[in-house]
């Protein structure tokens, strides 16, 4: 049962390939009754990981490593972001690509790179994640370089040399670990307890593997493909470089500190707070970078490197509430930051809007557009009750709780950062412009009711935060077995 | 010097030099030649062995091995020299090194 | 049941026989039967083998150490599977691909008796026991290679011929000086009485070393290992594509095989010193700049070729790894078959693919080739997938083969070709996704996807998916591994 987050969108993805570019209705009709399915199937294996089953599945692979899948509370947040936005952003892709070419191609991948993602997400240890994480790279580059054009190709270019390198990294991490450490599955609070003497050892493991990690997560100074990634079609950059792709980076991470070494074992060996502190260095410098930038994508790209940032830097405090603040933030920043992907790419699809010095008229012409955007950015900024600020307080006293409030001050000055570099975007669509008229309001329905959804879902998760089901109390109850059943 | 000793160094020395023809001259014929030194030296050495048993009867192995040595250059040897015949009326050429010019296809 | 090893000679060499006396009409379909007999034989013999050990055939009854034995041991008879795979694949693409009415274009339709034979050559070379057999058996595929490399006839198919021939000749000459050699030291060619013979006290000191190390020498050039790997790039580049595949896949592999049981199974570890070393050092650098002539390249096949120049150096890391014997032989012998495997099955895919954009594009630059993906998806999708092995990217048998290698080299101690490993990945990712990028850019022609005969594009595509999971075949692959004279008895694998 847990194998099938991963085989329904591959399975999806083959029938997508195989229908070819002239079904569309038939692949469509495939695509989103996969996505259903699998958003369904993601539920009820959380249901049951909240009465505490665990499905656990495996399949032997190499001498002493067998590919395993697990479903539980951790993973199955992620996979249950992954499978409801896939859900949401297939609409969305369907009125976006209305006009493009090779759709089949870009739906299989996009099937293709979900199942990767969920299997990065349920993987039961290293060396199964790394498996995942490394096919994400794979299936991610064809949609990276879809358009075919050259700096498409140039992006792609640096998007593997990048990925790859980072995943070089990785392999040499895990494979060493498991030489040391035999085949280790996620355990909540760690897993090296047996090894704990090689000192020297796993921290150059650790360090290999969060290099590894932080790529995808776009740690600095590891995220330099991620503006330049900005050049695919605006649902790869959507999905993929605000949920799956970058969010499999920061799982990662999650798994590497909490369940893999443990939160204790990461402090005692002191890499923690080398983490912590380059995540720092990064949420402040990607703030900062992204005020400066005029094109919307990439201001955007800027941001999503800083929010990831809190998510690292939260991991890195091993304390319960800062954990759970960063798993929490892993889900709404997903639903924050995709709402406002969307609609740069209704902006640049349906009034050729790139660049913040062209939004004049914009607020009038696709109000409801724009209201969904201001929703998110507020949220983002950490504005209550929205969903923003949730994961951000349990962030901020997560910090307290470690004896590190320095991480508090980064949190503060970043959430000022961010309405530094939101509320321009607003006031640049208020301004008076030529993109005022009132012919043809909006964009394509298919394009405007997934970013009036997302949208509203910053404001839900905002309110139910703390009630059961909701992101916020999902992570607390997943986090809490790694810090001695401590629920915060 | 012991008849082994003799005909082992001989065969060591044609070798030597049928290696030499082989990497060092350009002329087809010539190469084909030296490999056919190279194998000849190592059945002078082959040879050379077989009365080496203790009990004074000749050992048929390296001879059997000679046998199969020669069919096997024989059949290589035939095969180089058709390739040698066919490449010069192609190309005029008797030699592998120089560049003819040649097309593309797949 | 017992005589396979003998009845696996036997098939392609009376299929062989009975395509040159009969008729051209019936060449393919003889052809395609032999080749399913084949399978079906490989797949017996690997279910014997996993059931009831190894398989010591004498031939005509006449035992060692006069009489000629075949051995069939698990690497044996995963290295047939494989041929019979590959081959069968190939087989299928042949048919397609030389044109019924074009028999003088291609050497007077002569390609299904020359590539049979050469299918019986690399049968008897997988299980030869003996190693002046070896030496036979080499001379063999040598010889059915070269004549088909040269089947075109042009001036290009025969000078790459020609000298792929003299290095064969030059290889030959040097295995059997060393054979003498070998013999006049020791005066045994059966390899398992070899084994004992060399432990004995002396045995070093005798002409024994010198005899081996020819024949290593000769196999090294015969595998095309840096430096000795100047005639396999136009040799493999300048054939048909069908016998391209087969040279790349299989071929090479036939060689190192040999190697292979001389370094592991004949002779005791550390009975050359340093010999074991230069070799992984030459392998390592085989990778690398194989991998660079392979990004330099601008025409497809010569593309593909030099890739093979830089996996062949792969499978030479396992020699220093040897030594540490136990756990970490198993692991690191485990993971070079598997990549030799993976490699087998991708590479025949990738040309295979390569030949097919080249008869569809009518030319082989690859700058020329964009946009390919529109208009051969099908094709673009197997350079790809099949470059997914080249870069040991999971879940593909590259990946699991650089894993066993890693945690092998992690365990014995000597990490640093755990850096060349994930350096040689990088590398051909470069030039793998170089080539992909072309492929994938846009065009301004609006070409769907044109029909071309199923089998040119289905054959390869077989081969790449088949590699691309190859990891979940891991486990088959180290049960093979165990029965084998190549691991010492009584080592318990991981």
């Amino acid at each position: 049962m847990a194998w099938l987050p991963v085989l329904i969108p591959a399975l999806a993805a083959v029938g997508t390939f195989v229908l070819g570019e002239d079904r569309a209705r038939a692949r469509n009709a495939l695509n989103l009754g996969a996505a259903i399915l699998t958003a369904g199937i993601v539920t009820t294996l959380a249901v049951r990981a909240y009465d505490g089953t665990v499905t656990v599945s495996t399949l032997p692979m190499l001498p002493g490593v067998d590919l395993g899948v697990h479903g539980d509370l951790t993973g199955l947040l992620f996979a249950a972001v992954a499978s409801v936005l896939w859900c949401v952003t297939l609409v969305y892709a369907i009125g976006y690509m209305d006009h493009a070419r090779d759709r089949a191609r870009f739906f299989g991948f996009f099937a293709l790179c979900i199942s990767a993602a969920n299997g990065v997400a349920l993987a039961t240890d290293p060396v199964s994640l790394f498996l995942f994480y490394e096919v994400l790279t794979l299936t991610t580059y064809p949609l990276v370089v879809h358009s075919g054009t050259a700096e498409a190709r140039t992006a792609g270019r640096t998007y593997l040399l990048y990925a790859l390198g980072g995943g070089t990294a990785l392999l040499l991490g895990v494979a060493w670990l498991t030489v040391i450490a035999g085949q280790t599955p996620f355990t909540p609070g760690g897993a090296l307890h047996a090894v704990s003497g090689h000192t020297t050892a796993l921290r150059v493991v650790f360090g290999l593997m969060a290099a590894g990690f932080g790529v995808k997560a776009a740690l600095m100074p590891l995220h330099g493909w991620l503006p330049g990634a900005m050049v695919a079609p605006a649902p790869v950059s959507s999905l993929l470089h605000a949920v799956a792709v970058v969010k499999a980076g920061v799982f990662g991470m999650i798994r590497l500190v909490n369940e893999l070494y443990g939160p204790e074992l990461a402090s005692s060996l002191g890499v923690a707070q080398v983490l912590a502190a380059l995540a720092a260095v990064s949420i402040v410098t990607a703030s900062v970078i992204a005020l400066r930038q005029d094109d919307l994508k990439k201001r955007l790209a800027y941001s999503t490197v800083a929010q990831l940032s809190y998510i690292t830097l939260g991991v890195a405090l091993c304390s319960p509430l800062a954990a759970a603040g960063a798993l929490a933030h892993l889900a709404h920043h997903a639903f924050m930051k995709i709402t406002m992907f969307f609609t740069a790419g209704s902006l640049a699809e349906t009034l050729h809007v790139k660049k913040l010095s062209e939004m004049g008229g914009v607020a009038r012409r696709m109000p409801l557009t724009m209201s969904a955007f201001a929703v998110a950015a507020f949220a983002l900024a950490g504005i209550p009750p929205l969903a923003g600020f949730a994961s951000k307080w349990l962030l901020g006293s997560g910090s307290v709780e470690a004896d590190a409030p320095w991480a508090l001050l980064v949190y503060v000055a970043a959430g000022a950062l961010a309405m530094g570099y939101m509320v321009p975007i607003l006031l640049a669509s208020l301004r008076a412009g030529d993109r005022g008229s009132r012919t043809g309001i909006e964009s394509d329905p298919r394009m405007l009711w997934p970013i009036v959804i997302v949208g509203a879902m910053s404001i839900i998760l905002g309110l139910t935060a703390g009630m059961p089901g909701s992101p916020i109390h999902w992570a607390m109850t997943a986090v809490a077995p790694s810090f001695g059943g401590v629920t915060p | 010097m012991s008849t082994y000793l003799i005909y082992a160094l001989g065969g060591a020395l044609v070798f030597a030099i049928g290696t030499y023809a082989l990497l060092a001259r350009r002329h087809v014929m010539h190469k084909v030649i030296g490999a056919n030194l190279m194998g000849s030296g190592t059945f002078l050495v082959l040879i050379g062995m077989g009365n080496r048993t203790p009990d004074g009867v000749t050992d048929p192995v390296p001879q059997a091995m000679v046998l199969t040595g020669i069919v096997v250059t024989v059949a290589l040897t035939a095969l180089g020299l058709a390739i040698a015949k066919r490449y010069y009326s192609v190309t005029g050429l008797d030699n592998l090194d120089d560049e003819p010019s040649a097309g593309d296809r797949p | 049941m017992d005589h396979l090893p003998a009845l696996l000679i036997i098939a392609p060499l009376a299929g062989a026989a009975l395509v040159f006396v009969t008729s051209r009409s019936v060449d393919r379909a003889i052809t395609c039967i032999t080749a399913a007999v084949i399978t079906g034989l490989a797949v017996l013999l690997v279910a014997r083998v996993l059931g009831g050990g190894a398989l010591r055939y004498e031939i005509g009854g006449w035992g060692a150490p006069l009489g000629i034995d075949l051995v069939a041991d698990g690497p044996a008879a995963l290295f047939i599977l494989l041929t019979a795979i590959v081959g069968s694949a190939v087989t299928a693409y042949a048919t397609g691909y030389f044109p019924v009415t074009e028999p003088t274009r291609y050497g007077h339709g002569l390609f299904w008796t020359l590539w049979l034979f050469m299918w019986t050559s690399l049968n008897a070379l997988f299980l030869t026991g003996d190693v002046f057999n070896v030496y036979v058996c080499l001379e063999l595929v040598g010889i059915s290679a070269v004549a088909l490399v040269t089947l075109k006839g042009d001036a290009e198919a025969l000078r790459a011929g020609g000298r792929y021939l003299f290095a064969s000749m030059l290889a030959a000459m040097t295995y059997l000086l060393g054979v003498a050699l070998l013999y006049s030291a020791v005066g045994q060619l059966d390899m398992e009485v070899l084994r004992d013979a060399l432990q004995q006290p002396g045995a070093a000191a005798s002409g024994a070393a010198v005899g081996l190390t020819l024949m290593v020498a000769a196999l090294v050039l015969k595998t095309a290992l840096v430096p000795a790997h100047f005639w396999l790039p136009t040799a493999h580049a300048s054939a048909p594509t069908p016998v391209s595949a087969a040279l790349s896949a299989l071929v090479v592999k036939g060689s190192y095989f040999a190697l292979l049981r001389l370094m592991l199974g004949v002779m005791p570890p550390g009975f050359l010193p340093g010999v074991d070393v230069a070799l992984a050092v030459l392998g390592s650098i085989a990778i690398v700049w194989g991998s660079v002539q392979a990004l330099l390249q601008s025409r497809i096949k010569q593309f593909v070729a030099y890739s093979t120049v830089a996996q062949i150096g792969y499978l030479f890391i396992v020699f220093p790894l040897a030594r540490t014997g136990g756990d970490v032989l198993a692991l690191a012998l485990g993971g070079t078959l598997l990549h030799a495997t993976a490699h087998g099955l991708a590479k025949a895919g990738l040309f295979l693919g390569a030949g097919s954009l080249m008869e569809r594009f009518g030319h082989a630059e690859i700058a020329r080739m964009r946009g390919a993906a529109r208009s051969a998806p099908v094709l673009t999708a197997v350079i790809t997938l099949a470059g997914v092995t080249m870069m040991g990217l999971p879940p593909s048998g590259g990946f699991g083969s650089k894993w066993m290698l890693i945690s092998a080299s992690v365990q014995a101690g000597q990490w640093w070709w755990a850096l060349v490993l994930g350096l040689g990945g990088l590398l051909a990712a470069a030039y793998m996704f170089r080539v992909v990028a072309v492929l994938m850019a846009d065009t301004a022609d609006d070409v769907g996807p044109a029909r071309a005969a199923v089998r040119l594009e289905w054959a390869p595509l077989v081969l790449a998916v088949a590699a691309l999971f190859l990891v979940l075949a891991a486990p088959l692959v180290n049960d093979l591994v165990a029965i084998s004279s190549l691991v010492p008895p009584g080592v318990m694998l991981p």
